[in-house]
């Protein structure tokens, strides 16, 4: 008998503006009642199990991905393939032997930046937070920098978290770009989850069973766009220390925190260069970016927190 | 020896200057607002004199030494490919 993972039962859930179809369960985010006819029509992102043929990684490699027209390809040693097609269908082939419930932190992350990408939005690697009403902070910045430590202190202080990890800008292309909720969960270091408890939201089961960040389910507040007031590259310091940048400044830095280096495309070459430089620079010219210094400790972290919404940064509106 | 932007580079507006792009090469540049002035003046071939006038006309007052400035921008757009350079056609006599 099949368990629930591996279900063929269509499930419908909504994540970052899109209606999606899924044979695989996503724990992580909201179910929707079953769906009338109609209603399923308007789904935007159809997941299922599939045969899926393609080379796996070299031994050195954890993950190979390809991108062709319109088709995104990806394969993992020890979990599998997965074939994202027209941005729209995503077709799983799972190894033998492996655990479904690692599927979900593929296909929410690496996959739905691609397909978010494909789909026009700008993706960014970061954390996004509302920090005053109808205002999204984000935090970006290279690995350990403390992105969704910091998004974490924002969800303990009543704050709603948009984005973790996966970061979709709409309107990146206007001089409102706004950020898109995503989903309602996010992964923070179990330290973290002990020194913000109690953290409004509920643990889901650890995936493996030793991993050492966790997944926050929480109640997300907004399912609606909100507009981008002021990005922030989180570096460590001895203190709370805001450094604006400028045009130019900016744009090295956005696109140096665009998802798609993770994939190991270089996203100024080929076909979607012209439209990522441009986002890239049209959020340079309407969105301030600051460098914010956080100095290490989850106390001071909670801090920082406090700063940015008792701050000058988020009362002021357009571009600085 | 005249030059012309590559027809393939991207260029957006960023801040008072502009930002340009070699897609082929993933190259790209931040322009102040001079290097704008020089990038907009080079849509059409152009020699380092001309764009050297370009910016004296567009700065009187400034004892910069233009021709030594526009030398070293070209040079630099020329190596990242977003400058092509054209051999120097005479003009016909009568």
């Amino acid at each position: 008998m099949l368990s629930l993972w591996t279900s063929t039962d269509t499930r419908f859930y909504r994540a970052y503006g899109l209606t999606i179809s899924s044979q695989i369960a996503l724990p992580e985010l909201d179910e929707l009642k079953p769906l009338d006819e109609v209603t399923q029509r308007q789904v935007s992102l159809h997941i299922s199990w599939a045969k899926v043929d393609g080379p796996m990684p070299p031994d050195d490699q954890l993950r190979l991905t390809q991108f062709s027209d319109g088709q995104a390809y990806f394969a993992w040693h020890g979990i599998g393939r997965i074939l994202v097609r027209d941005h729209a269908t995503v077709e799983v082939d799972l190894l033998p032997e492996t655990d479904p419930a690692l599927l979900s932190f593929i296909l929410l992350g690496p996959v739905m930046a691609a397909i978010l990408h494909g789909r026009s939005q700008l993706v960014l690697h970061g954390s996004a937070v509302t920090v005053t009403p109808g205002k999204a902070a984000l935090f970006i910045g290279d690995n350990s920098a403390g992105k969704s430590t910091l998004a974490g202190a924002f969800l303990r202080a009543g704050h709603d978290v948009l984005n973790d990890d996966v970061i979709a800008i709409s309107g990146a292309d206007t001089e409102h770009p706004v950020v898109r909720p995503g989903f309602p969960a996010m992964k923070l270091s179990r330290t973290a989850i002990e020194a913000f408890a109690p953290l409004p939201g509920t643990l889901l089961p650890a995936v493996p069973e030793n991993a050492a960040k966790l997944r926050v389910r929480f109640a997300q507040q907004t399912q609606t766009a909100c507009p981008l007031g002021h990005i922030f590259v989180l570096e460590r310091g001895p203190g709370i220390i805001v450094t604006p940048l400028d045009p130019s400044a900016r744009l090295s830095t956005l696109l140096r925190h665009s998802y798609m280096l993770k994939f190991g495309v270089e996203p100024l070459r080929g076909p979607d260069a012209a439209r990522h430089f441009a986002q890239c620079a049209n959020i340079a010219n309407h969105v301030p970016v600051s460098i914010l210094t956080v100095p290490d400790g989850l106390n001071n972290v909670m801090d920082v927190a406090d700063y940015l919404v008792s701050s000058a940064l988020f009362q002021a509106t357009g571009a600085v | 020896m005249r030059y012309v932007v590559n027809p393939d580079a991207i260029d957006c507006p960023l801040g008072d200057g502009v930002a340009v792009l070699d897609p082929k090469n993933g190259v790209y540049f931040s322009l102040n607002a001079t290097g704008a002035l020089i990038w907009d003046a080079a849509r059409h071939p152009v020699t380092v004199t001309d764009l050297s006038e370009c910016l004296i006309k567009a700065f009187p007052k400034s004892d910069a030494d233009f021709h030594a400035d526009v030398s070293h921008v070209v040079s630099d757009l020329v190596e990242a490919g977003l400058f092509n350079a054209l051999p120097h056609t005479p003009a016909k006599d009568g």
